[in-house]
């Protein structure tokens, strides 16, 4: 193939410090980036300075014009919830963020491309004009847009919820809200809202959602009683109607598959057999877009997150509304999680969980609501290096080179993020130089201070970038992102980026004592069922010990390498309100070796708050829930299966007036631990143990009874 | 002599021998030991000396049997399973012609009259059976984005599709005791329908010449070898839905209050469609295939019914079936059985692409015995 100019070498690039690294990267410097998906809008977070929710648009109209005459303008799209009234927005507050405030909209890439051409404003806190790029998700389908309906938030007296009555939420991938498991025993569906974030949007009747689909008790009813004959349900057919298992749409097939991971995780949560008649525990679901379960990294979650989270929390006051009560306690469940980030719970998602439940939380509403997260199954990941000021950096020039393995025909890029230790914007503490493998090209030093980026560019497209940027309160680390693009693809005709070793060398120029760097892999990995095509990466390192002496996986680091299993903790798992949960199994009362937990860079987590069963014994991996139709049964194993465990026991806690704050599981593992494992290992330590360990019910009845 | 096999026959790829149906009645031979040798070896020769030992002279015996009946369905107890399948096969494929319009086949059902009767030759009236209209070749271009969607089942259901390469009994035998062993007639009367309706969608296939899927795209790639004969109606579809069909009337012919309940028919019908899908997912069918081989089996199914449980002994016009249709261009989407059936009625639906052709009536006197007598053995093994 004729290569007709050759551009070898290092361009440096100036930087936009109003987008984030992934967004940067996805549409500006990936080869692979498709251009027909531009004009398309997409869900992203925008960081407004000091900024009202009612005056969004214009700030960002204005953001426009001062840019000059530009043909077409950004398109916008705020939901409404942010319209509502401004007094009455409990449970709704867009996260702040050092003073500024993040909103969930949606977007195109004209305002991207804005966003890059600004430059800094020169105060040294706050080097970004009004708006900022801190996310975004992949583009929704079309016919997934729609206008959505403004509707007052309800308003509820100030009294105690309906007795016994809990409401449960889970945020996951396939959502099978016709399963049996979540029927009354009349029929009725126990699932009284559940939101496809990509489903197809319905203009008549009104949606109140602000894309996707939005079905309610009702219209669940109604798909029951159309699609039964003589007592016989068809379930398949009720979701091909409701266009959840259609095969000529692209991507809206996951409930004709025969195993999701939202109905296991959901059926842990809060199924249960008809004959038990649960309808004080009603449920809310929301189904994430395909494309964002698909992508590990998590780089395109948090817009789709945030929105949940708003969804859920109005959704449950409606819920109290109609039993005319005050609000009722909420246990929601993400079983979702990835790498990388502060872990200092500053991160975006983690500040609005954090802030929800604090606003919902309040007074006679103590612990009342709850998130429960999985610790991750990362432990083994090799993607965390850990370099300690005095012991890393040794000599002269103190520096430290990290190998950063790249897998071969890996479809997605991969990311590293380097986060320096608390600094100010002007500190220089660390400098970081990418080399590419044999020697292909070597980075020039990036340092702290000025935003910057620099791209390995061969041939005229990127193969890999280095960028710098300072986050500022409640964050104030600096942040190294480096990124290299796919190494394989099976379209297209873009260059790849050669796989194998790359060379990540971090200079201490300034680091106080006592201080340590963080390096991170982030996660990015193919899900069962997805065709991301997708390897991980990791980090190298001959004093890396990965077996023991006897064959078994190594579950501890032995000190001498940088390279460490600690702290691969869910990125989004260190804030300081949503209880994290580990996994265990069962019949040794062991650790799995994938669990992961800390310490983390907060003292507030040492590690996840509890553990409990993950898998039933080493050869029965997994634990048994439902499959998507029901009848069917399917084990999956993992963090993600512990955490719905203590979510359903939390509901059942609140239930009885209890509350289900972290105290609590902390509370329940102190008591469960010592008591209910007097034959089998001891309890774990507490960076990947928590409190320790949950038998929230017996092993042979889980097995078969797993509703039970 | 030929024996007749269904669409799995011609796949070279099948690893259970297209016989494994019919090896149930070898299991009644002492000879199947023998890796399926008609006799075992050295029993001619061991029959030759032994004859010789203690055989003597020839002497013709006093008394000759008295005759069998001729032409008369009590004989058949006498014959071998396999001879009582060809028999029933002739049955059925006998009464069905065929003619071809445009791109519309067709099949009928011959009555005749007089058959029984005498030395004249028998007279011949032929009623509409079941139409099928080619779909356009956009159309199945437009279908590829299925097959594609539905590639992502194939983790899910590879085993099932592997498995489903022979007939459908044991699939069927898993929700009801149909077995060789323990209701012989029903199975034989499978068989029966299984015959009927391969050399039915074999002339609709041969007619129509629809091409495959991996005719159109080179992304398709089945993960079974694509069989080699048109992939509109589906074989599989056209024999699983017409088991599903038969074996239900049977069911409720029994009387049997247990197969009253419409979950036994219910079951019957999710598997036919599943097999049908399983095909898609595989990459060797279109939906529409599937939606033309339903239809054609439930069209040939209650045909079947109406055929053997009709009895020559009660007055003319017993028995009668629909005729159905189906309209290749009308169709478009997916293959969606719920909308094809009734459960409650238990009869076939109009819906995209398929539509009734009417009542056709079926002159009992000109029933056929054979199958007549296989029928009610078949439902008295449910009672």
């Amino acid at each position: 193939m004729a290569r007709p100019t050759q551009t070898k070498g290092w361009k440096v690039v100036e930087t936009s410090p109003n987008a984030d690294a992934a967004a940067d990267w996805s549409f500006f410097a990936d080869p692979a980036r498709k251009p027909e998906s531009r004009g398309a809008l997409r869900p992203v977070l925008v960081q407004v300075k000091s900024g009202k929710i009612d005056t969004l648009e214009q700030r960002i109209a204005a953001f426009a014009q001062e840019q000059g005459p530009r043909k077409p303008g950004p398109k916008v799209k705020v939901p409404k919830a942010y319209r509502a009234n401004p007094g009455r927005e409990r449970g709704r507050d867009p996260v702040t963020r050092g003073g500024d405030t993040l909103y969930s909209v949606l977007a195109d890439e004209a305002l991207f491309e804005l966003m890059r051409q600004q430059s800094g404003s020169g105060d040294p806190e706050h080097p970004r004009n009004d708006l900022f790029l801190a996310a975004h998700g992949p583009i929704l389908p079309e016919d997934s847009l729609g206008d959505e309906t403004q509707r007052d938030p309800v308003q509820l007296p100030n009294t105690a919820p309906a007795e016994g009555v809990v409401v449960t939420a889970v945020i996951d991938t396939g959502l099978p809200f016709l399963n049996d498991c979540f029927r009354s025993q009349n029929g009725a569906p126990r699932v009284r809202y559940a939101w496809v974030q990509d489903g197809l949007f319905r203009n008549a009747p009104p949606s109140f959602v602000p894309f996707g689909r939005e079905f309610e008790a009702a219209d669940i009813a109604d798909l029951f009683a159309r699609y039964t004959t003589a007592g016989i349900m068809d379930e398949l057919a009720a979701y091909r109607e409701a266009g959840l298992a259609d095969f000529g749409r692209p991507r809206s097939h996951a409930l004709g598959r025969r195993v999701t991971h939202g109905a296991h995780v959901a059926s842990l949560a809060g199924g249960y057999p008809r004959a038990e008649d649960r309808t004080d525990n009603p449920l809310i679901f929301v189904q994430l877009p395909n494309l964002v379960a698909a992508d590990t990294s998590g780089a395109s979650l948090a817009p789709y997150l945030l929105s949940a989270l708003d969804y859920i929390v109005d959704r449950a006051d409606r819920i109290a509304d109609d039993l005319g009560c005050g609000q009722l306690p909420l246990a929601i469940n993400f079983s979702f999680g990835g790498t990388g980030g502060p872990l200092d719970g500053t991160s975006a998602v983690e500040e609005r969980m954090d802030a929800l439940l604090k606003a919902r939380n309040k007074g006679k509403q103590k612990g009342k609501t709850t998130i429960v997260l999985p610790a991750g199954n990362a432990h083994q990941s090799r993607g965390h290096a850990k370099m300690k000021q005095g012991e890393a950096f040794q000599g002269p020039n103190p520096s430290q080179t990290l190998t950063w393995r790249i897998q071969p025909d890996d479809h997605t890029a991969s990311f590293v993020e380097i986060w320096t230790p608390n600094c100010t914007k002007n500190d220089q503490l660390i400098e970081v130089v990418l080399h590419a493998p044999q020697g292909l090209a070597v980075s020039p030093a990036v340092q702290q201070g000025a935003d910057a980026s620099f791209e390995l560019v061969l041939d005229s497209q990127t193969i890999a970038k280095i960028s710098y940027t300072y986050v500022p309160a409640p964050t104030r680390r600096g942040k190294f992102t480096l990124t290299v693009a796919a190494t394989g693809r099976s379209g297209g005709t873009h260059d790849l980026a050669p796989s194998g070793r790359w060379k990540i060398e971090v200079r201490d120029v300034g680091l106080p004592t006592g201080s340590h760097v963080d390096a991170w892999v982030l996660r990015d990995d193919e899900l069962p069922g997805f065709d991301t095509d997708a390897r991980q990466s990791r980090f190298e390192d001959p004093a890396y010990k990965r077996w023991t002496p006897e064959g078994f996986p190594e579950q501890e680091d032995n000190g001498h390498s940088i390279v460490v299993r600690a702290g691969l903790q869910n990125v989004i798992g260190t804030g300081t309100e949503p209880v994290v949960v580990g996994g265990y199994i069962d019949r040794s009362g062991a650790l799995p070796a994938y669990t992961a937990g800390g310490p983390t860079n907060t003292a507030n987590r040492p590690g996840p708050d509890a553990v409990t069963v993950a898998d039933d014994s080493k050869v029965h991996r997994g634990v048994v829930g439902s499959a998507v139709l029901s009848g069917g049964k399917v084990t999956l194993g993992g963090t993600s299966v512990a955490a719905p465990q203590v979510t359903r026991a939390l509901a059942g806690v609140l239930a009885t007036g209890g509350k289900a704050d972290r105290a609590e599981v902390a509370a329940m593992a102190q008591a469960d631990d010592p008591a209910r494992f007097p034959n089998r290992a001891p309890t774990p330590g507490a960076a990947r143990g928590g409190e320790g360990r949950l038998q929230l019910s017996p092993q042979a009845a889980r097995r078969y009874r797993p509703f039970g | 002599m030929t024996r007749v096999k269904p669409q799995s026959a011609y796949s070279a790829y099948s690893a259970y021998s297209a016989y494994s149906a019919y090896s149930a009645y070898s299991a009644y031979s002492a000879y199947s030991a023998y890796g399926g040798l008609p006799v075992a070896p050295y029993v001619a020769p061991a029959l030759i000396t032994n004859r010789d030992g203690i055989v003597g002279a020839y002497a013709p015996p006093a008394q000759v049997p008295a005759p069998l009946p001729t032409d008369d369905p009590q004989n058949f107890k006498l014959w071998g399973a396999q001879v009582r399948e060809s028999l029933l096969t002739y049955e059925l494929v006998s009464r069905i012609g065929f003619t071809m319009d445009g791109d519309t086949a067709q099949a009928w059902h011959l009555e005749t009259n007089g058959q029984t009767s005498g030395a004249a030759a028998p007279t011949a009236t032929y009623h509409p059976l079941m139409k099928m209209t080619r779909p356009s070749e956009d159309q199945f271009r437009d279908q590829l984005e299925y097959i594609d969607n539905y590639a992502d089942l194939r983790n899910d259901r590879w085993i099932e599709i592997e498995a489903q390469l022979d007939l459908p009994t044991a699939f069927f035998g898993s929700i009801a005791f149909l077995d060789p062993g323990r209701t012989p007639y029903t199975y034989q009367l499978v068989l029966a329908a299984l015959h009927l309706a391969h050399f039915t969608e074999m002339q609709f296939k041969n007619a129509l010449a629809c091409r495959r899927p991996v005719e159109f795209s080179p992304q398709m790639q089945a993960i079974i070898p694509t069989p080699q004969h048109g992939t509109l109606p589906s074989g599989h579809a056209t024999e699983a839905h017409i088991v599903a069909m038969v074996l239900d009337h049977v069911l409720e012919a029994s009387g049997n209050p247990v197969y009253a309940d419409v979950s036994w028919r219910a079951q019957f019908f999710r598997l036919a469609a599943r097999i049908a899908v399983n095909r898609t997912v595989a990459g060797v069918h279109f939906p529409v295939d599937s939606a033309a081989g339903a239809s054609l089996g439930m069209t040939l199914g209650a045909y079947f019914v109406a055929r053997a449980s009709a009895k020559p002994s009660m007055p003319p016009m017993t028995a009668s079936y629909t005729a159905w249709a189906f309209d290749g261009p009308a169709f478009s989407g997916d293959f969606r059985p719920e909308t094809m059936f009734d459960l409650v009625t238990n009869r076939q639906t109009a819906t995209t692409g398929t539509s009734d052709l009417g009542v056709q009536s079926i002159n009992a006197d000109q029933q056929s015995p054979t199958l007549n007598y296989v029928w009610e053995k078949a439902i008295a093994e449910w009672a």
